[in-house]
């Protein structure tokens, strides 16, 4: 709303000022921009060769995009300003910013808010994160690659160049081309208890009898991970070799989600669901007395 | 006239041309600084690319093209390249710095493992790289530079 608002105030600012006598262009910024230094960008959209300007003269004033190539050099000059002064962009970006204001103070400011947006993206910016991989040669020769974080890295061999991406590892034989990537494993699909049920569970001597949590097989997967997470006490993860655990519980509301995983490979995890588990009412004892003569 | 024109294009010295003396082969450049090492830990060797023998390494000691660096078991070491990436090399592993191709074609790298293992860092992979070469692969990581 407010910057909607702003926008038309803007839209309505008169677009030409007439110089007054005995006005000085930096008066006449002053007066139009509320900015003495507004002269250069008066002369610089006017075409003026030097400051003095004849009474009557008819200038050319800036249009809204200088308070938005305004209100980014404004963003970038804090940013830099903020920024530590060992970053490793911050000269780069101080030059950007450099030439930011000479494109602002040359009317040119659409350049001017592009070159200070790029001034604070090299500051503000997230930092790149450290690339980390390991290589490891047996005495047989095998190479295993292992990307660890960060862009993923190349391994040529024989001519044949793959990525490996944080995460994967890839083995490459002497002679031997890198083996072509694995596909992504699925993500596996809960079937069983379904969203939100309520379970009834029969108190057995050892404890509450187990609950079974299934979903459907992945391709490839060599193991499953659930993750489990009681309403009240803390996460649990638990491993399964097939498409379902059987895991006890105690009365409560849990939330659980299933990962597929396999050698240097896991993956997503399943959309999360719930249950609840309650335990069943101890079955009423029978006690059935019978007549006596006694008294 | 055969002998005359023999006689006035005669190949020996004249008598005040003095013998040249034969010219001396250009000297070798001075090898390339490619990295340092740091943090070692065991024993830890290096052998220059001059040089057969190897020598303990000292934290500090600058590595130079085609020197190699070796660790026993037990032993480790850091090497710090010059742009700034870092590799953490492991126990018994025997490595080469930027060794000079065999075979034509082949790009040099940065550094060329024989054995073991090395753990590869860049803290900012926009701006550096590095290249490992195994004797079954080459790894590249970081910038997309061709190494010079």
């Amino acid at each position: 709303m407010k910057s909607s608002l702003l926008l038309a105030l803007l839209m309505l600012a008169p677009t030409e000022a007439v110089v007054r006598d005995g006005e000085s262009l930096a008066e006449v910024a002053q007066r139009t921009m509320g900015d003495r230094g507004g002269a250069s960008e008066l002369k610089a959209l006017n075409g003026l060769k030097d400051n003095a300007v004849v009474p009557g003269t008819k200038l050319k004033l800036p249009g809204p995009n200088r308070e938005l190539a305004q209100r980014v050099l404004t963003t970038a000059r804090n940013a830099l300003a903020a920024a530590d002064t060992k970053a490793a962009r911050r000269e780069e970006a101080s030059a950007k910013l450099k030439e930011a204001e000479a494109y602002f103070q040359g009317a040119r400011y659409d350049e001017a808010a592009q070159a200070a947006d790029g001034a604070w993206k090299l500051v503000a910016g997230p930092a790149p994160q450290p690339t980390a991989f390991t290589v490891n040669v047996t005495d047989k020769g095998i190479t295993t690659v292992k990307s660890r974080s960060g862009q993923p890295v190349r391994v040529e061999a024989e001519g044949v160049t793959r990525p490996v991406h944080p995460g994967e590892s890839v083995s490459v034989e002497k002679g031997q081309p890198p083996p072509p990537p694995r596909a992504p494993l699925g993500v596996p699909q809960p079937t069983s208890p379904a969203n939100r049920l309520k379970l009834t569970v029969q108190p057995a001597k050892g404890g509450p009898s187990p609950v079974t949590l299934a979903w459907k097989a992945v391709e490839g997967a060599e193991g499953y991970e659930v993750e489990l997470v009681p309403a009240r006490g803390e996460k649990r993860t638990l491993q399964a070799s097939a498409n379902q655990l059987r895991v006890s519980l105690t009365a409560g509301l849990y939330r659980w989600s299933v990962r597929a995983v396999a050698h240097e490979a896991r993956s997503e995890a399943s959309a999360e669901q719930g249950f609840e588990v309650a335990e069943a009412p101890a079955k009423p004892i029978n006690l059935q007395v019978q007549p006596s003569k006694w008294k | 006239m055969v002998f005359v024109l023999l006689g006035a294009f005669s190949v020996g010295c004249p008598a005040d041309e003095k013998p040249v003396a034969p010219v001396q082969a250009p000297a070798a450049p001075p090898p390339v600084r490619r990295a340092q090492l740091k943090g070692l830990q065991g024993d830890v060797k290096v052998k220059r690319a001059a040089g057969d023998e190897w020598i303990s390494a000292q934290d500090g000691m600058p590595l130079f093209e085609n020197d190699k660096v070796r660790t026993v078991a037990g032993a480790g070491a850091q090497i710090v390249f010059a742009n700034g990436s870092i590799v953490n090399l492991g126990d018994d592993a025997l490595i080469g710095i930027a060794e000079t191709r065999p075979r034509p074609g082949q790009e040099r790298t940065d550094l060329t493992v024989l054995r073991g293992r090395v753990d590869a860092e860049m803290e900012d992979p926009a701006r550096q790289s590095l290249s490992v070469t195994t004797p079954a692969a080459t790894v590249r990581a970081g910038r997309e530079i061709v190494f010079q």
